[in-house]
């Protein structure tokens, strides 16, 4: 695709979307719901960026301020150096063909095929007929789906059907790409097809991409940086690796355990220590930690050892999780051993 | 003798001697009457209809031309107009005809009262299709940057054209059922001349005749709806 990234005014890593105390408060008639509570937050661009969080976390909602669907209630929000806060609605049209923007369930017109579809923000921008069907055909031969132009969105699969909200989202050349939900609706296989493809529209087109999940899969597959909202704040953020391997916050460290497991709690820590009457340790495994090495020794202290639970997940090429160990021999021994673990990793005991 | 008996023997007398060739000219003026009603009616309550059903539904609380004062208004005007009776509507629209178009019998009386009524008529049919349209659509085209106007004319209306096309389709029969009763006021149409060549003259053949064709008209509208929507909607 002969996208123009030399459009793009700014180098990567500078910001895109900067985020400033901003806050959204829904009135409806006397109540009050504040979706979006005091939100600092920066996307570099280039990135992608991920914000993860339970449902009624208010990340729809703060996906919505960004290309201006919603106005926030107060403080400031720029996006690629244009303040969205607090612009008309005029203002906002013309910001808006250069934000992107895909959903949940599609959102195709099914009364249009989709080579119209894929027009349709085109002819909104006001391309002439001649650029918008060229621009269409490179879309679509981008996204894969050259053979279904004439297609209606009914007569596509989920897969196919989020293809073609890309395709229309990037028509415009947009600097931004803003994915709600995107893949919430697919089932798995679609969902890494889906992935796979918004990590080429970052990697090829350069485009910086926002993506709003619930699903940690999601995180972990394509984004680089992460926020992690509840209750309309933003509990924690920072590269994927390291807010995900030292997860800070109750909620991250609940989206951790969707992938690996982790030190064993409460039910799951009492069946585990009936099962294995020996002294149980959980023990974090981060890239390089040489636990192997420590363990290796053990036997000359007359203790071994069995891994009886645990889970490694590689983030962002690098290597996270935790090992629950156990440990049999003379208590002392066991103590010895414990010490020495620590002085490699992050050592806990497992309680019921 | 009751009424009704007598009106069923003098028909049974009168239907032998049916003297058509005086009658069919008269028969086609009628069917030439009641599809300029009919037709004329649909082009213009058409798109007042479809403008005031457009408001009725964007200005609806989180639509794009959210707007409490002016959906309320409009619904309570839509709301006051619906119940009259047409056969009252007719008549009571009288002073309005005087000031308007300065006739209140014939043929444009008859249409000019056909359009009012059944302008709301259009409105609410409008309002509840395109109630149905998926807001997320709409949203979609405005992450566009789409206009107002671009999101109801490229977006709203081309998404909800094969339900619009049923409801009109369902309002020709209301306007035809309206046009019969615009023999009132002497805008003649096949219900005039089933009332006034038939059952006046105690004519069974003669009403039958003008029903028969209104129900082939009526089918035919029913059916060119169908296939169009049918189309639109390719299924």
């Amino acid at each position: 695709m002969s996208e123009n990234t030399s459009e793009t005014t700014g180098a990567p890593g500078e910001e895109m979307v900067v985020l400033s105390d901003v806050s959204k408060v829904f009135r409806t008639g006397k109540t009050e719901v504040t979706a979006v509570d005091s939100v600092d937050l920066t996307v570099n661009r280039g990135e992608i960026f991920a914000i993860i969080g339970y449902s009624g976390a208010g990340k729809s909602t703060l996906v919505r301020l960004i290309n201006g669907l919603e106005p926030t209630t107060s403080g400031t929000l720029t996006v690629d150096g244009r303040t969205i806060s607090g612009a008309s609605e005029s203002e906002l049209r013309k910001v808006r063909t250069d934000i992107g923007m895909i959903f949940q369930q599609f959102n195709l017109m099914n009364s249009k095929t989709v080579a119209a579809n894929v027009a349709f923000p085109l002819g909104v921008a006001g391309w002439s007929r001649e650029r918008r069907s060229a621009r269409v055909k490179e879309l679509l031969e981008f996204v894969g789906l050259e053979s279904k132009a004439k297609s209606y969105p009914d007569q596509l699969s989920g897969g196919q059907k989020q293809r073609v909200g890309i395709a229309r989202a990037l028509a415009t050349e947009p600097h931004l790409l803003l994915a709600d939900e995107s893949t919430s609706a697919l089932d798995p296989e679609t969902t890494e097809e889906v992935l796979r493809l918004l990590k080429r529209v970052n990697q090829e087109l350069g485009i910086t991409v926002v993506v709003i999940t619930h699903e940690m899969d999601v995180v972990s597959t394509i984004a680089d940086r992460v926020a992690v909202m509840e209750k309309g704040r933003v509990v924690e953020q920072g590269p994927v690796y390291d807010v995900f391997s030292n997860p800070r916050t109750e909620p991250a460290r609940r989206f951790v355990s969707t992938a690996v497991k982790t030190l064993p709690t409460g039910d799951a820590a009492a069946k585990l220590k009936r099962r294995h009457p020996g002294y149980l340790v959980n023990v974090e495994i981060k890239d390089q930690t040489p636990v192997g090495s420590v363990l290796a020794h053990i036997g000359q202290r007359g203790v071994s050892f069995n891994i009886v639970q645990g889970g490694l997940e590689t983030l962002q090429g690098r290597t996270y999780g935790t090992l629950t160990l156990e440990l049999t021999g003379e208590i002392t021994a066991i103590d010895a051993v414990v010490e020495q673990l620590k002085t490699v990793t992050t050592v806990k005991e497992v309680r019921a | 003798m009751t009424l009704a008996s007598t009106t069923l023997a003098a028909g049974s007398l009168s239907a032998a001697s049916t003297d058509w060739t005086l009658l069919r000219p008269k028969l086609s003026d009628a069917v030439v009457d009641t599809l300029i009603m009919v037709s004329a009616t649909m082009v213009i309550a058409g798109i007042a209809g479809l403008i005031i059903g457009t408001l009725l539904y964007t200005t609806r609380q989180g639509n794009i031309l959210q707007n409490r004062w002016v959906n309320a208004i409009l619904n309570f005007v839509v709301n006051f107009i619906r119940p009259i009776p047409f056969i009252i509507m007719v008549v009571a629209l009288g002073p309005l005809m005087m000031s308007t178009i300065q006739v209140t019998i014939g043929i444009e009386a008859a249409i000019f009262a056909m359009v009012f009524t059944a302008t709301f008529a259009v409105a609410r049919i409008v309002e509840q299709n395109l109630v149905s349209i998926d807001p997320g659509v709409i949203e979609a085209a405005r992450a566009m940057g789409a206009s107002k106007t671009k999101i109801m004319f490229s977006v709203m209306l081309p998404e909800a054209l094969g339900p619009l096309i049923l409801g009109y389709t369902f309002l020709v029969i209301g306007v035809v059922d309206m046009s019969a009763m615009a023999g009132y006021i002497g805008a003649g149409g096949l219900g005039d001349f089933a009332l006034q060549e038939g059952y006046r003259r105690f004519n069974w053949e003669v009403t039958w005749v003008a029903v028969l064709i209104i129900i082939v008209l009526v089918q035919f509208v029913q059916l060119l709806g169908n296939v169009l929507a049918r189309k639109v909607m390719r299924r």
